[in-house]
């Protein structure tokens, strides 16, 4: 090993994540280098430093009165799980012929029948129709049929900061446009394979997921969504910086998980 | 048998005894995170307040330590990182591997030249320092140093590519190297090294 492979593996070994024959080879190294010894040292003193600075500057003062005002909010979230009836439904979406049908007059309303498998099995709790946010009449407009350009993929893909793909999973990218919805300007991006449709809703910002569903959570590979049953239809929230609302049809085994955004990725 | 009460009572035991006592570095690193503690303590609370909600879908038995900063994480970025989505330029490429050790080792004959740098450096020049970090390595870095989460944890707590987690590890500590010396330099600790 000369020089450059050792200072390679630097940072490795001071993370401890180095394989034990890297490990030993950079030691084997160090032992008969002093250039590269020194560095190791003056590297390791500084990692430790920091390390040991952070840790006495980051103390908690008030921790007991974190933890004691933590407390009285868990007494207050028992107190609300006893009052809440919630009720088991194993397939509320039976007719899924029906659901299309109307989806084609409604939109998004009743074609956002959710039946996406990670996100789908768990207690329903269904909102009824007059405490509903979601307000069909006001939306009439139905997406125009054919394909997306590149060039409106593109555009919409940078003002609704959602990364665009024309293929996920399988599924093709045949519709986006931006609709009012809510109140809200939001892109409207439609998947679709075969006769299996996934609406992707985006809405860039100011849109407040609505306090009533903060029981209505599930949370999938640590991201939390937001779901809302109405007339038999699912729309699941999921927030990822700005909003995304997201729905799909027709396929309780779409996985909808590779249709978000990625904060890691944009 | 056990009822709904009995469930409600197992959940808020396990909670107590598994999630909460990893508050303390929860808040150390939220700290870091804000900037500032009363936002550091809403952030805490809203981690953990989240996690209770889905504390029947924590594993027992896996990570409970890594899932909570997982939360805490997908909070910070929603919530509370900065307004501004664009991305930071940071130019760290000139920084070279040898940076630190080349200002400091041939400025004397010194066999010890972290004692030059460490002498002199207080809290307040690494607070800064950490806190100047663009927030992408920031967190990184605090997760690294600060917790010693290993580079694959910091990629599922972060959602991140392993190599993204290195190379901004990489770049984050060389970032935070050159501010030190900066602020050695600054205040007449170390002598700039002649170009």
């Amino acid at each position: 090993m000369n020089c450059q492979d050792a200072l390679n593996h630097l940072y490795e070994i001071i993370d401890k994540e180095a394989s034990d024959i890297d490990a030993a080879q950079v030691q084997e190294h160090l032992n008969t280098c002093g250039h590269c010894l020194k560095v190791y040292r003056l590297e390791t003193a500084v990692h430790d430093l920091l390390s040991e600075k952070l840790k006495t500057m980051s103390s908690t003062p008030r921790l007991e009165s974190l933890q004691g005002k933590l407390l009285q909010k868990l007494d207050q979230i028992d107190e609300e799980a006893r009052k809440i009836p919630v009720r088991s439904v194993a397939r509320p979406f039976g007719n899924v012929g029906v659901t299309l049908a109307i989806a084609a007059s409604l939109l998004v309303v009743v074609g956002a029948a959710f039946l996406g498998s990670t996100l789908y099995n768990h207690h329903e709790v269904f909102i009824p129709i007059e405490r509903s946010h979601w307000r069909v009449a006001e939306n009439t407009e139905t997406p125009p049929n054919g394909s997306v350009t590149a060039a409106q993929a593109a555009e919409l893909s940078r003002t609704m900061h959602y990364p665009l793909n024309e293929s996920i999973d399988g599924f093709t990218l045949i519709n986006g446009h931006t609709e009012d919805l809510m109140g809200v300007r939001m892109g409207h991006f439609v998947y679709g394979q075969g006769n299996r449709v996934v609406s992707v809703f985006v809405a860039s910002n100011g849109f407040a997921i609505p306090d009533d569903l903060k029981d209505n959570a599930i949370m999938v590979d640590g991201r939390e969504f937001f779901y809302h049953n109405c007339r038999g239809c699912r729309l699941v929230y999921h927030r990822e910086g700005d909003l995304v609302v997201i729905s799909a049809t027709t396929d309780r085994d779409i996985d909808l998980v590779p249709f978000l955004p990625r904060h890691g990725t944009a | 048998m056990a009822g709904p009460e009995s469930t409600q009572n197992e959940k808020r035991k396990s909670f107590e005894r598994e999630a909460m006592p990893h508050m303390d570095a929860l808040y150390r690193t939220a700290l870091r995170m804000t900037k500032n503690e009363s936002d550091a303590e809403d952030l805490v609370q809203e981690t953990m307040i989240k996690a209770y909600r889905f504390w029947d879908k924590f594993e027992t038995g896996s990570n409970c330590r890594a899932w909570l900063f997982k939360i805490m994480t997908n909070i910070f970025i929603n919530d509370y990182r900065s307004k501004s989505r664009a991305p930071v330029a940071v130019d760290v490429d000139d920084i070279d591997d040898n940076y630190l050790y080349g200002q400091l080792a041939t400025q004397s004959d010194d066999d010890n030249p972290e004692r030059q740098l460490f002498a002199k450096i207080f809290d307040k020049d690494v607070r800064k320092a950490i806190e100047e970090l663009p927030e992408d390595f920031r967190l990184v870095v605090i997760l690294s140093f600060l917790e010693g989460f290993a580079y694959q944890e910091i990629a599922e707590i972060a959602d991140l590519q392993l190599g993204t987690v290195k190379s901004r590890l990489h770049r984050g500590r060389k970032l935070l190297q050159k501010r030190l010396l900066d602020y050695a330099i600054t205040n007449g600790y170390v002598k700039e090294k002649s170009k």
